[in-house]
């Protein structure tokens, strides 16, 4: 009996040790999928040697946009039937979830073979640590082709090297309800004049003419860097980013100030719960209590989702300057597809990038999402996006990178936080760019 | 060795072969517990106090700073707003879910049908600390049901945007808690009632004493043991309360409604200041384990 407890106890520390060192364990190969045989193969080719079968691989797309997922997952198919590596999507609820499971692991054997991530300082780290896979030479044949632009290749470039693919470029607009512009006979400003004057419009309508937010903590940072922008052009803008003009300047007091007054006048939502949320925007937005929202324009597929027809139910303008002599810009937000270094299945992932950017791969992601393809060749689904684009060339305007990836993220997570208590409080206007002034002296002084 | 070992043998009614495979067998036992306890609770935590002394950003390799993180803590001007409303979560857990929980216990205690009134109590506490935020969350927002409510009560211009503007968001957070958590104290305090010798008490009537007095005077000093254990639980709770916090606000806006805990987790998991979080994490495990000492200490004197 003694003797049947001990072996019991033998056998159970035995299971445990195993299922320890089975978490401890290396990652898993990919999946390879035998493809399916055609029911009228010949006898000979089912005979054929097992290595020479074909096999399907699917690698692992790591994203942070579980709304995206299935089109991603199609995309992953598509992959695979067209060069016999494809993708399924790891699903992350939650930004910061992913950030910390993406960041844990790319040092890793289990470093993702693919995952999306953001550009500028935000992807500087990763490339610094040698945990970002070259991709230089998959852009060199879409450069010489001219299916890309080189602003494009230049908004994931580090030292002359190429490390990501556009998963997303999205050109930053404002979204305007079109059917409440036309019962009204308003029209889509096209100068500084034009825009205070359909706020008023708005306002005597009993409209709120923009939404604004900090709810989820980043949307502090758009009606910010558009004011910036509007008043102080792209070059003071892209100063203030690399540390070469302090948060105190007056350019940036007379942006803000410029916002307060608009706060004050009932231009922008004082129920900050609004924002962009679908739950609370939309309905709002649908029901014309709201007239525009400024954003990227991956929010068309957020309006596509809600039933509304892009050009009909809503379009899209871009903020005009208050300073006419300012140059015609726009931000725009790059999001990068990229390889782990560590990936084991690096080179499977980086085929699989080289389709990502094909013309072909291209038009069927803009057509699933909505969005303004970035190469060149490919067919733009989107009115909105066509319209925005036809408004970048007439104007030959400047493509400026929003705050989150223009300056480092230590001092846009402060900026984010200030910024909040600045739309509550328009009081504090001073202590708000002097808290974010310590915070940019410390960085730069560490970089 | 070989003299130790006749020693132990000549003590030990068992032959030496019997002893050691007797210790084996208890230390294959213990296995399984040690090697859990090894893995998830004494690595991770040997690991946060190396890893509270680097500078870390997860991707490159930990770089030594000494003790820069904990000096940090005294001088960022996010964490003495963390601490305070830290020290907020803790007088409140106590003052409410503690207070209400005894509160509820005396009078469900002398009332019929305490089956369904200790269910109802009780019935917020089966619900996770993420749904209970997640409903909370809704009712709260500005056209939730706590505006609306108020505005068919007529007193519309009482209607908040009640997360989103200190300190009504961490009044908010705070109902939510008291919400789940009373009911559970509620029913603990109740055992410990329904545990107590009748005979004091009556003794207390029989000598004139009020029922205000007879509580105060005789029952709840008979209720320390309980009150002891429920006070440590909620103080400890307080303590970490994170979940309901960063689901309803994220310990925003601008960082008004972190405690330690979500500065915690922030620095370490959305700045990607490892060592930073680290340090936090200790910061926060030290002034537990102290509180939780002085406290016991103090109990424990008294009764002495």
């Amino acid at each position: 009996m003694k003797s049947h407890k001990s072996i019991f106890c033998l056998i159970a520390a035995i299971l445990v040790l195993s299922m320890v060192l089975a978490a401890c364990a290396p990652a898993q190969e990919p999946v390879a999928e035998e493809e399916p045989v055609a029911e009228e193969a010949a006898p000979e080719e089912e005979a054929a040697p097992e290595e020479e079968a074909a096999e399907l691989v699917m690698l692992e797309l790591y994203h942070d946009k579980p709304s995206w997922a299935d089109n991603t997952d199609a995309m992953g198919q598509s992959s695979a039937d067209a060069i016999g590596t494809g993708f399924v999507t790891v699903r992350n609820e939650d930004p910061t979830t992913f950030q910390a499971t993406i960041r844990a692991s790319l040092s890793t054997e289990q470093a993702p073979d693919l995952h999306t991530w953001w550009s500028g300082y935000r992807m500087e780290d990763i490339v610094q640590s040698g945990s970002a896979a070259d991709l230089t030479n998959v852009w060199q044949k879409y450069l010489d082709a001219g299916e890309y632009s080189q602003g494009v290749a230049d908004a994931f470039t580090f030292d002359g090297k190429i490390y990501g693919a556009p998963f997303n470029l999205a050109l930053w607009v404002v979204y305007y309800n079109k059917p409440l512009f036309e019962e009204h006979g308003l029209t889509p400003p096209a100068t500084w004049e034009e825009f205070v004057a359909l706020n008023e419009s708005l306002l005597e309508l009993g409209i709120t003419p923009m939404s604004q937010t900090f709810i989820d903590r980043w949307q502090a940072f758009i009606v910010f860097e558009e004011m910036i922008l509007r008043t102080q052009g792209p070059e003071f803008y892209n100063q203030l980013m690399r540390g070469e003009v302090k948060y105190t300047d007056p350019g940036v007091v007379e942006a803000l100030e410029l916002w307060a007054s608009w706060m004050e006048m009932g231009y922008l939502t004082n129920d900050y719960a609004f924002g962009t949320a679908t739950d609370t925007f939309l309905p709002a937005f649908q029901a014309g209590e709201v007239a525009m929202l400024p954003i990227g324009d991956w929010y068309s597929a957020t309006f596509v989702g809600a039933g509304l027809e892009p050009g009909v139910d809503f379009d899209a303008f871009v903020m005009p300057n208050m300073d006419a002599s300012l140059p015609p810009a726009l931000f725009f937000e790059a999001s990068p597809l990229m390889v782990g270094e560590n990936s084991p299945n690096k080179e499977a992932a980086i085929e699989v990038v080289d389709w990502w950017m094909s013309v072909d791969a291209q038009n069927e992601w803009s057509d699933a999402m909505g969005f303004s393809p970035p190469n060149s060749q490919s067919d733009n689904p989107s009115v909105v996006g066509q319209n925005v684009q036809g408004w970048v060339n007439d104007n030959s305007a400047e493509m400026v990178l929003r705050y989150w990836e223009a300056t480092p993220a230590d001092i846009v997570d402060v900026a984010v936080d200030e910024l909040s208590r600045f739309m509550l409080n328009p009081d504090e206007m001073m202590n708000v760019l002097e808290a974010i002034q310590v915070k940019a002296d410390q960085v730069w002084a560490e970089r | 060795m070989a003299e130790n070992m006749k020693s132990l043998s000549v003590n030990h009614p068992n032959t030496p072969s019997l002893f050691y495979r007797k210790h084996i067998e208890h230390l294959l036992y213990l296995l399984p517990a040690f090697i859990f306890v090894g893995v998830f609770l004494l690595y991770p935590v040997l690991y946060t106090i190396y890893v509270s002394f680097t500078r870390w950003d997860g991707l490159n390799p930990p770089e030594f700073i000494g003790f820069a993180n904990y000096l940090q803590i005294a001088q960022e001007p996010v964490i003495s707003t963390s601490i305070s409303n830290t020290f907020i979560w803790v007088a409140a857990s106590l003052f409410f879910p503690v207070g209400l929980g005894l509160l509820f216990a005396v009078f469900v205690n002398r009332i019929p049908f305490q089956g369904f009134f200790k269910a109802m109590f009780y019935f917020p506490y089966a619900i996770s600390a993420t749904s209970t935020a997640v409903i909370w969350t809704f009712m709260l927002t500005p056209t939730g049901v706590v505006n609306e409510m108020l505005e068919i009560l007529n007193l519309g211009s009482l209607a908040k945007q009640w997360l989103l503007m200190p300190p009504w968001n961490t009044i908010s957070m705070l109902a939510a808690f008291t919400w789940q958590t009373t009911g559970t104290n509620m029913i603990l305090f109740l055992v410990g009632l329904q545990g107590l010798p009748i005979e004091p008490i009556e003794a207390a009537k029989l000598d004139g004493a009020s029922g205000w007095q007879s509580f105060i005077y005789v029952t709840f000093p008979m209720l320390k043991p309980i009150t002891m254990v429920v006070v440590t639980m909620a103080v400890v709770n307080s303590f970490k309360v994170f979940d309901l916090i960063w689901i309803m606000t994220q310990g925003g806006p601008f960082r008004s409604s972190e405690t330690l805990a979500v500065t915690m987790y922030r620095e370490s998991f959305v700045s990607f200041r490892l060592g930073f979080g680290a340090s936090i994490a200790n910061f926060l495990s030290i002034i537990v384990i102290i509180f939780s000492i002085v406290y016991l200490k103090s109990i424990f004197q008294k009764e002495d």
